[in-house]
C-alpha cells in the first residue's frame, strides 16, 4: 500500500543511553530526520536507557510528526521495552507494525 | 446454764449458824410423859412435861395430878375420866389442863394403863400441845399442798443427786411418772437435757449451801420429745435440825415460751445489726470479686455457717444479663465462698473460679428463673438431692450436717445475675421467713453493687480493648536501632489512660519514635489517643521533620474537641548519620545513655502540649553513637505522689546508667526501680539502642567530580546488589538510580550522594545540597521531559523527600522479595 521510496535511513544506537549519552543520540537523530523522510532507529545494541533517552525518542517522534517523516523503532530490546511500557509510550513510540 | 446464787443470810427465818438457835427435832412438838399411880399420884415427870406445863419434876412428883393440873370445877369430871381410863385400855383424848402460871393448855393425851409392881395399876400418859400439833399439821398440809398441788415443778434429791421426792407438776413436765424418778439421777431419767450442767449446779449448791436461782436448762424430755424446751430452776440445800446436809431441792418452771420470745428478740436484734453492718460493708469497691466477698463476710458466721456467691458466666464476661431460658441449663461460676469453721463442705461446692451447670429442671435453675428465693428450712438427704447440681455432692453435704438451706437469686434491674446460697449446720436454727427477708435485703444490696461493678468492668474492658487495639500490635525491627518497650495500663481501679507509643519505620532505615500521653482517662482519652497516634504515624511516614509533625498534631488535637490536651515527643533516628532529631510538645525530656553508661536528660525545647495551639515547636538534633541508648517515657513512670518529678527522672537516669545489660533487661530494671506497687497512671516507655550497621545493609557512593555520574552510579548499584545477592533487583534499581541521579544533577546542587540501604525493602537515596523538591506532574505523550519522577513512582513502592539534608531526594526501591508484598507499599509494582 505504502509508496516504496528509497531504503530508510538507519540510525543505530548502542550502549547505555542516559544523561551523558542522550545528547549525542538526540543530535544524530535530529540530523537524520532532517535529511531523510524515512528513518529507522535501530535500538538492538542498547543495553540501558532511562528517561534521558526516552526524552530523545519523544523529541524525535515529535520532529518526525511535524515534518511528516516516518520514524520506525527497530530492535526494541528488553531495557527499552520495559521503559516504554512503564511510561505508557509503547503505542506512541513503537506501535506494533 | 445460767442462774445465780442466793445469799442465805437474806432468807428470812433461815439464819445460818449452829444447832443452838435451832429447836431440836423432838422439841418441835414437845411430848410430855408422866407416870401416875391409880390414885393420881405423880411418880415421873418428864422434861417436856415441864416445858408444856411449867412444873419441874421436883414440884410435880409426889403431887396428885388432878390437884396440880385441874381446876376445882373440872375435878369431878377429871376423876370420873381417870377412873374410866384406869379400868379400860389405852385411849387418847383432848383435855384442858392448867399451866403452872394459871393459863389453860389444851393437851392431847395418850394414856396407857400398865401393870405396876405388886399388882398395882399404873398409868403412863403422854401429852402434847394440840395447838402446836395443829400448827405442825397445818404446816405440813401447806407444804404438802405446795409440793403436791403446785403447778411449779419441785423435787428433792439426796446428796447423790438421786430423786427422793418429786411432785406431779414436775413429773408431768418431764413426761415421766413420779415413781419412775425415785432413786435415779436426772441424767438417767432425762438424757435429752443438759444434765451435766444441772448436776454441776446442784453439787455446787450442796457444797456451798448457797441457793441458786433461775438456772436455765434446756433440751428435750419424754413429755415433749419433738421440741426443745427451756426451764428456769432454783436449787437450795436441805439440812436437818442438826445442820446435817441431806439433799438438795429444786423448783422448776417451764420458760420455753419466754425463752423463745427472748431468742426471737435477740435474732431480730441480730438481723438489724447484720443489715446495718452489711450496708456499710457491701459495695465499697467497683470490683465484682470483692463485692461478692463482702456479702460473704457480712453473713458468715452470724447468719449462716456457709455461704456462696455464684454468677452467671455471661455476666462475669461483662455481657448484658438476659432472662434465664425456660428450657435451658444455667452455667454459674463460683465467685466467693465462705465458711465460719472447717465445715467440710468444700468438697460439696465449687471452689472459687470453678464452674457448675444446673440442668433446666433443677430447683436452683427454676429459682433463678422465677427470681424468688428458695427456702428449705429442714434439709434431709432427699431434699439435698434436689438442691445440688450433681449427685456426688449429697453425701459430703449430709456429712457436714446441712440442716437448713436458703438460696436467693441475685437480681438487678429485673435481670438475674446469679445466686447466693446460705447454709446452716452448727447454727441449729432453721431459716425463717424473717431470715429470708434479711437475706433478700442483703442480696439486693449486693446485686446493685455487683451490677455497678459489672457495668464498670465492661466499660473498663471496652476502654482497655480500645486502648490495646490502638497501640501498635507489632513493633518492627529496624536496622541500626534495637528497640524495647513497655506498656502498663493503670492497675488502680480507676480507668484506662491515654498513653501511647509508636515506632514508625521511615525511609532509608530512619525510624520515628513517638511517645504521647493524652490528659484524662477513660474511653474518650483512649479514643483521642488513637486518633493522635494515627495522625502522628501518618505525618511521620511522610518524612516530615518532628517539629512539623507536632505542629500538625497540635491542629488535630484542637480539632478533636474542647479540652483534649496531650503531651508528645517525637524523635527521628537516622541510623546512617547516627543522629536524632527530636521535638517535644510539653513532654518529659528523653534520657540519653552513652555506650559507657553515662546518662543524662536531653534538653529538648519543652514546647506546649498538643491542643493548646498557636505556639511553634522546635526540634534539636543530637547524636546517638553506636551503643548509645535513648529512652522515651510517659509521666506515669516517674511521677509519684508526694515526690518531685525531677527525683523520678533522676532515678530513671541513674537506673539506666549502667553498661552490660540488654535493652530488655534495662526495661525490667527501670520498672523494678520505679514501679514498686501498682501504678495509678498508665506507663509507656520505649528504648532504642544504636546498633552497628552491617556492611551488607548499606552502601554509599559520593557523586562528586566529573565523569559520567549516572553510569557510575548504575555500575555501583549493580555491583552492590550483586554483592548483596540481590541481582534480580538490579535492572529496576539501576533504572531508578539513573533517574534519581539525573534528577539531582539537573535540579540540585553538590554535594550529592547515593545511598543504598537494605532492610525489608531496598532503599535508594540520593541526597543533595538543595534545589527544588522533586515534583510528580502530569505530562502528555508529546512532552519530552518530566517523566523521571513518574518513572520513580512507578518503580518504587514509595518515594519522597526526607531530612536531614535540605531538599534531598529519596526513593525506596522494589521489594527485596517479590513474593512478599511490603507492608508500607502504596501500590504494587507493575511488573
Amino acid at each position: 500500500m505504502s509508496d516504496r521510496g528509497p531504503a530508510p535511513h538507519v540510525v543505530r544506537a548502542y550502549g547505555e543511553i542516559d544523561l551523558d549519552t542522550a545528547p549525542r543520540l538526540r543530535r544524530d537523530l535530529s540530523r537524520a530526520l532532517a535529511e531523510h523522510r524515512d528513518v529507522v532507529l535501530d535500538l538492538s545494541g542498547v543495553t540501558f536507557m532511562d528517561c534521558s533517552g526516552l526524552g530523545v525518542l519523544v523529541d524525535a517522534r515529535n520532529q518526525a510528526d511535524r515534518q511528516g517523516s516516518r520514524l520506525l523503532l527497530r530492535g526494541v530490546g528488553r531495557p527499552v521495552a520495559r521503559l516504554l511500557k512503564l511510561t505508557g509510550l509503547t503505542g506512541h513510540l513503537a506501535p506494533t507494525p | 446454764m445460767h442462774g445465780h446464787e442466793w445469799d442465805a443470810t437474806d432468807a428470812a427465818g433461815l439464819a445460818p449458824g449452829g444447832a443452838s438457835t435451832r429447836p431440836d427435832g423432838h422439841r418441835l412438838v414437845p411430848l410430855a410423859t408422866a407416870l401416875l399411880q391409880s390414885d393420881g399420884l405423880i411418880l415421873h415427870w418428864s422434861e417436856d412435861a415441864e416445858v408444856l406445863l411449867g412444873y419441874t419434876a421436883e414440884e410435880a412428883v409426889g403431887s396428885y395430878a388432878a390437884q396440880l393440873l385441874t381446876e376445882e370445877a373440872d375435878r369431878p369430871d377429871v376423876l370420873d375420866l381417870f377412873r374410866r381410863i384406869m379400868s379400860g385400855t389405852g385411849r387418847s383424848f383432848v383435855f384442858p389442863v392448867r399451866h403452872r402460871d394459871g393459863h389453860r393448855v389444851e393437851l392431847e393425851f395418850r394414856t396407857y394403863p400398865i401393870a405396876g409392881p405388886n399388882g398395882t395399876l399404873l398409868l403412863l400418859a403422854t401429852a402434847s400441845d394440840t395447838r402446836a400439833l395443829h400448827e405442825i399439821e397445818a404446816d405440813l398440809a401447806v407444804l404438802d399442798g405446795i409440793f403436791g398441788r403446785s403447778p411449779i415443778g419441785m423435787a428433792v434429791y439426796d446428796t447423790q443427786l438421786r430423786y427422793v421426792r418429786i411432785n406431779e407438776a414436775l413429773a408431768r413436765m418431764n413426761g415421766v411418772p413420779a415413781a419412775a424418778h425415785l432413786g435415779r439421777r436426772i441424767s438417767a431419767v432425762l438424757p435429752g437435757i443438759n444434765t451435766v450442767e444441772i448436776e454441776q449446779t446442784m453439787r455446787q449448791v450442796l457444797k456451798s449451801g448457797r441457793p441458786v436461782v433461775d438456772a436455765r436448762s434446756h433440751g428435750r424430755v419424754p413429755g415433749d420429745p419433738k421440741r426443745d424446751r427451756a426451764w428456769s430452776a432454783s436449787y437450795f440445800r436441805l439440812e436437818d435440825s442438826t445442820g446435817r446436809v441431806f439433799g438438795v431441792a429444786s423448783s422448776i418452771i417451764d420458760v420455753t415460751e419466754r425463752f423463745q420470745a427472748e431468742a426471737r428478740a435477740a435474732r431480730a436484734q441480730e438481723r438489724l445489726a447484720t443489715i446495718a453492718e452489711a450496708t456499710a460493708r457491701i459495695g465499697t469497691t467497683l470490683d465484682l470479686q470483692r463485692t461478692a466477698e463482702e456479702l460473704i463476710e457480712a453473713v458468715v458466721p452470724r447468719f449462716a455457717d456457709f455461704a456462696t456467691v455464684d454468677l452467671l458466666e455471661p455476666v462475669l464476661r461483662g455481657a448484658e444479663p438476659t432472662p434465664i431460658p425456660a428450657d435451658g441449663a444455667v452455667t454459674l461460676r463460683a465467685v466467693a465462698v465462705g465458711e465460719s469453721y472447717e465445715t467440710g463442705l468444700a468438697h460439696a461446692v465449687d471452689v472459687v473460679g470453678e464452674v457448675s451447670e444446673y440442668a433446666p429442671d433443677r430447683s436452683y435453675t427454676q429459682c433463678l428463673r422465677s427470681g424468688r428465693p428458695l427456702v428449705r428450712a429442714h434439709v434431709d438427704e432427699e431434699v439435698l438431692r434436689g438442691l445440688v447440681s450433681s449427685e456426688d455432692r449429697v453425701a459430703p453435704g449430709m456429712a457436714a450436717g446441712i440442716h437448713s438451706y436458703l438460696m436467693v437469686p441475685i437480681t438487678a434491674r429485673g435481670m438475674v445475675l446469679g445466686g447466693s446460697e446460705f447454709i446452716r449446720m452448727r447454727n441449729s436454727e432453721p431459716f425463717t421467713d424473717a431470715d429470708v427477708a434479711l437475706a433478700e435485703e442483703l442480696v439486693a444490696r449486693t446485686a446493685l453493687a455487683l451490677d455497678n461493678a459489672r457495668l464498670y468492668r465492661r466499660e473498663r474492658e471496652t476502654a482497655l480493648t480500645l486502648q490495646r487495639s490502638l497501640l501498635p500490635q507489632e513493633i518492627h525491627r529496624t536496622l541500626g536501632l534495637e528497640i524495647a518497650y513497655r506498656y502498663l495500663p493503670s492497675s488502680v481501679v480507676s480507668e484506662v489512660g491515654g498513653d501511647w507509643f509508636d515506632v514508625v519505620p521511615l525511609s532509608c532505615g530512619r525510624v520515628a519514635l513517638v511517645v504521647g500521653d493524652v490528659m484524662g482517662h477513660g474511653i474518650r482519652a483512649a479514643a483521642t489517643m488513637g486518633q493522635l497516634r494515627t495522625v502522628a504515624r501518618t505525618l511521620a511516614t511522610l518524612d516530615m521533620p518532628p517539629e512539623q509533625v507536632l505542629t500538625r498534631l497540635d491542629e488535630t488535637a484542637s480539632g478533636i474537641g474542647e479540652g483534649q490536651f496531650a503531651t508528645c515527643i517525637c524523635a527521628v533516628y537516622d541510623p546512617l548519620e547516627r543522629t536524632v532529631q527530636a521535638a517535644s510538645a510539653g513532654h518529659l525530656p528523653p534520657v540519653w545513655v552513652g555506650a559507657d553508661g553515662t546518662a543524662r536528660t536531653v534538653e529538648v525545647p519543652p514546647g506546649v502540649p498538643l491542643g493548646v495551639g498557636g505556639v511553634a515547636f522546635e526540634s534539636i538534633e543530637f547524636t546517638l553513637p553506636e551503643g548509645a541508648m535513648l529512652a522515651l517515657y510517659t509521666d506515669g513512670l516517674v511521677e509519684r505522689r508526694g515526690q518531685d518529678l525531677d527525683d523520678g527522672i533522676d532515678l530513671l537516669a541513674r537506673t539506666l546508667a549502667r553498661t552490660g545489660r540488654t535493652l530488655e533487661e534495662s526495661c525490667d530494671a527501670v520498672l523494678g526501680a520505679l514501679v514498686t506497687d501498682g501504678t495509678e497512671d498508665d506507663i509507656a516507655m520505649i528504648m532504642g539502642r544504636a546498633l552497628p550497621l552491617p556492611a551488607d545493609r548499606v552502601a554509599e557512593l559520593p557523586l562528586t567530580g566529573g565523569g559520567k555520574l549516572p553510569g557510575k552510579a548504575r555500575r555501583f548499584t549493580r555491583a552492590t546488589l550483586e554483592a548483596w545477592g540481590l541481582n534480580a533487583l538490579s535492572d529496576y534499581a539501576e533504572l531508578l538510580v539513573s533517574e534519581l541521579v539525573t534528577n539531582a544533577l539537573l535540579h540540585a546542587e553538590a554535594p550529592r550522594r547515593l545511598r543504598l540501604f537494605r532492610d525489608r525493602v531496598l532503599t535508594v537515596e540520593v541526597s543533595d545540597a538543595g534545589g527544588q523538591t522533586p515534583q510528580l506532574r502530569p505530562f502528555a505523550e508529546q512532552d519530552e521531559g518530566g517523566r523521571g519522577m513518574f518513572l520513580v513512582s512507578e518503580l518504587a513502592q514509595r518515594w519522597g523527600t526526607a531530612p536531614p539534608l535540605p531538599g534531598p531526594l529519596a526513593a525506596s526501591g522494589p521489594s527485596e522479595e517479590r513474593a512478599r508484598p511490603c507492608q508500607t507499599a502504596d501500590r504494587h509494582p507493575t511488573w
